[in-house]
């Protein structure tokens, strides 16, 4: 016989636990395989019918249903089933269905228990297997029964939310008076206002009636229409409460008028209302943040974001909802320390933005993170007379954000570096140095400094600087090939599982780096997009979706490279939130044997995807300079 | 090459003889209880009468499972004045030294005839099949070869052109293209035995894309 010519043979041998077996005992076996195809949705097990057969999908991919539940495992290339009924009674307890056409290679049961039998160390394997197995489906079963559908977060509809209160609404020249006493009244610290048509027109609140009424001591009588906030955001019923409360996070605002098809306000859902579904939030702690009086008050008050991120990923909230979350706290956070900080030093002598680069500006920043930041200036600033400012105003901030746990950049990149603090016209300089000038150091500098976006000050300076680089990156061949081939330096861990290629560091042997594996090598795809299509945009998912408008990128293949984010960044949520719980310090690290085999099946499909994405940036924009 | 001018060479061969009166499948069994032989030849050339066959790989098919244990891989070792020079010359990458290792095609065929008995051939594009063994049948044996046979090629061809390429426009009748439309894994090698090894499984799959319980009748050419 001839089995050794066959790859049959050899894909035994690459795969464990054939692969620790003697040359013999391989061939062995070998010799007494059978292959099997299964055409996509066919019935391979039923749970409850007896099995003689050990699988192992050669290609293709099969669904395991735990006996009894609903919960789902995939099984690809290389992995087993079949097994565990022929370890005990040969009746099987889940069900096996191929999810695609599917070959598999099979062995009898009496070859498996002798091979059990006989082989120590494959006996061990698939009792460890068991294990993996076991708590996978109790990490399922976890999951699934934290909240029932309705009460989570998620997927519960602002239109069904709460208590309904009745909604208040008035037209646009009711004296302010009467409005006040219709709300007393009914009883609400909200007011609609109507147009002829009863469109909404805009909303009035009782912290309104504090402020630009009775506290700048204007007549009663003069139009609610004056004193409203016109156009107010609204969601519409079918919006998630999840949608609402990052409305309301973003923009600082604690009422939401909820409006049918034809504008027509029908609700109005209250910051209050949302937290009742949801402890320990964002928005509570932004809102700490901006009453801060001190940077120890801001501190203490950002300690709050590893409650926040436990609850919202507890709240099953989506990765990217998360990552606006924090973000949002940690915008609080910049913004409020320039506050601070301008309050003690007077008022700037020339207008200025406080930037924020990396994942801040991308709004996609998981548990706590160094700082990047950096002042961009008018440019009639001028060093001498204004530098003694911004130096102290620089020195503030990255001191306070350093002490409410956002720890100094190792690299430099603050507002505190007279390097990172410049005119408008010194950035733009700088950028066209790094595009016209594409070495190693500019390149990383690029990466970092182009996802850029503002938090606090002149926000119309940063716009200007956006549009310059743009205007001379959008269209350079050059510099888009170094930057891709950048992009394509970063290693994806392949073998995942199989053959580890894991971080090499001192400190966390033997680990996957979550961050510089999975998510930092789709950003820098993302933003080679960004480039190419010429989008103003820094979130990853919204580059993305740019480059698909632009027609760069296939719809399918945004939608992968989405698929692909959204669950590395999961599980290194789920990984950090577990961390909080502990108590301690959330990293990006995860030990493979932390992972359960849903999560390694699926990274391992995602750093796949991951990988043909950057063939594709690189065959697309790099090829001239591809070694 | 010389063999065409052969006059035929009456072998007495005993599995030929069991192989010619060893009852057939019925083309009215389910395709699941027949038992087939996939098989390739690898050869010198496309023309049966000049060229020669220099390997011959084969693996079993039954209750439609691949038995990977009867694959088998014979090389077959050519007429002395056909063989190349020992240094340098090799005919289809085979040199010399493994060209002298194989066993003469008679012998080579036995194992063939052994195998193929009461079963029904698959091959990929089974013409060629076809008309080497019955070359070889009439000069060695002095008879035609008579079997029922599976081309997965025309079975592949027979399937409306919409299924056949998914709509994609990549149709492609190689044995690679059409393994890849089933989601069979790339093969990088590729010798007799492998790409028999190839066929059986994609016979497994046109027989699992035929629908339920279909007869052996509808795949023979």
């Amino acid at each position: 016989m001839d089995v050794e010519l066959l790859e049959v043979h050899d894909f035994l041998a690459q795969h464990r636990p054939f692969d620790a077996l003697p040359g013999e005992r391989l061939r062995a076996i070998a010799r007494v395989l059978r292959l099997r195809y299964e055409r996509k949705g066919a019935l391979i097990l039923d749970a409850g019918a007896r099995n003689d057969t050990f699988f192992m999908v050669r290609s293709g991919a099969v669904e395991v249903r735990e006996g009894g539940t609903d919960l789902t495992s995939r099984l690809v290339e290389g992995e087993y089933f079949g097994y565990r009924s022929l370890l005990r009674d040969g009746v099987t307890r889940n069900s096996v269905r191929a999810l695609e056409d599917t070959l598999l290679i099979c062995l009898d049961a009496a070859v498996f228990r002798r091979l059990i039998d006989e082989e120590p160390m494959v006996a061990r394997y698939f009792a460890m297997a068991e294990a993996d197995r076991l708590r996978a489906a109790m990490e399922s079963f976890h999951r699934h029964h934290l909240g029932h559908d309705e009460t989570r977060l998620v997927s519960a509809r602002v239109g069904d939310l709460g208590p309904r209160r009745a909604v208040v609404a008035c037209g646009g020249d009711t004296p302010v008076a009467e409005v006040a006493r219709r709300m007393a009244a009914a009883d609400v610290s909200t007011m609609l206002v109507t147009d002829a048509d009863g469109a909404l027109a805009g909303i009035f609140t009782d912290k309104d009636l504090r402020r630009r009424v009775v506290g700048k001591g204007l007549a009663l009588d003069r139009p609610v229409a004056e004193v409203m906030t016109p156009q107010p955001v609204t969601m519409a019923a079918e919006a998630t409460a999840l949608e609402a409360l990052l409305a309301m996070t973003k923009r600082n605002i604690h009422h939401i008028p909820v409006v049918d098809a034809d504008a027509d306000p029908v609700a109005v859902i209250s910051a209050n209302d949302l937290l009742s579904q949801l402890s320990g939030q964002a928005l509570y702690v932004t809102a700490r943040i901006e009453k801060a009086e001190d940077p120890a008050a801001v501190a203490e008050a950002a300690r709050a974001t590893g409650a926040s991120l436990l609850a919202l990923v507890e709240a099953g909230a989506p990765p990217q909802a998360v990552g606006h979350f924090v973000s949002s706290i940690g915008e609080a956070v910049h913004r409020r320390l320039a506050q601070l900080a301008e309050a003690e030093l007077g008022p700037p002598p020339v207008p200025y933005a406080l930037l924020v680069f990396g994942s801040l500006a991308r709004e996609d920043q998981s548990a706590r993170s160094d700082q990047d930041n950096g002042l961009l200036i008018d440019d009639a600033y001028d060093v001498r007379a204004h530098g003694g400012y911004f130096e102290a105003l620089g020195r503030r901030i990255c001191d306070g954000l350093d002490a409410a746990g956002y720890p100094y950049c190792k690299g430099g990149i603050m507002a505190s570096n007279p390097d990172w603090r410049l005119p408008l016209s010194g950035w733009q300089r700088t950028f066209a140095r790094w595009i016209t000038e594409p070495e190693p150091k500019s390149i990383m500098n690029a990466t970092i400094f182009f996802d850029h976006r503002a938090v606090h000050g002149e926000v119309a300076l940063m716009a200007r600087l956006r549009d310059h680089v743009l205007g001379l990156a959008h269209g350079d061949t050059i510099f888009l090939a170094h930057m891709t081939q950048d992009a394509l330096r970063a290693s994806v861990p392949l073998g995942f599982f199989r053959k580890l290629v894991l971080i090499k560091d001192k400190e966390h042997k033997d680990s996957l780096n979550l961050k510089r594996q999975g998510i930092m090598p789709i950003t820098d795809i993302a933003r080679v997009y960004a480039l190419a299509s010429g989008s103003p945009t820094v979130n990853t998912r919204e580059r993305l979706a740019a480059a698909v408008s632009a027609g760069l990128l296939a719809a399918s293949d945004g939608a992968d490279l989405t698929d692909a984010w959204d669950f590395v960044a999961g599980v290194r949520l789920k990984h950090q939130a577990a961390q909080v719980r502990a108590g301690e310090t959330a990293d990006n690290f995860v030990s493979p044997g932390a992972l359960s085999r849903f999560e390694r099946d699926h990274l391992r499909d995602a750093f796949a995807l991951i990988r043909q994405a950057q063939n594709a940036i690189g065959f697309k924009f790099a090829r001239g300079i591809m070694s | 090459m010389g063999m065409a001018r052969h006059k035929p060479i009456r072998v007495p061969s005993p599995a030929f003889e069991r192989f010619l009166t060893a009852p057939r499948p019925s083309p009215r069994l389910p395709v699941r209880d027949a038992a087939l032989l996939a098989i390739d030849l690898e050869t010198t050339g496309l023309k049966a009468r000049s060229d020669m066959i220099l390997s011959i790989g084969a693996v079993e098919v039954r209750r439609g499972l691949v038995e990977v244990g009867t694959a088998f891989h014979q090389v077959v070792r050519p007429d002395d004045a056909a063989l190349p020079a020992e240094t340098g010359a090799t005919i289809h990458g085979l040199g010399h030294d493994r060209l002298a290792e194989g066993v003469p095609l008679p012998v080579a065929l036995d194992h063939l005839w052994e195998a193929l008995a009461g079963k029904a051939l698959i091959a990929h594009g089974a013409a060629l099949e076809r008309a080497f063994l019955d070359r070889a049948c009439r000069r060695l044996y002095g008879e035609r070869f008579k079997a029922p046979v599976v081309d997965t090629l025309t079975v592949e061809q027979r399937r409306p052109a919409q299924r056949r390429d998914g709509g994609t426009g990549q149709g492609g009748l190689r044995l690679d293209a059409v393994r890849r439309r089933y989601g069979l894994p790339r093969y990088r090698a590729h010798h007799a035995l492998s790409d028999a090894l190839a066929c059986a499984e994609l016979f497994l799959a046109q027989v699992a894309h035929a629908g339920d319980a279909p007869l052996l009748k509808r795949f023979l050419s």
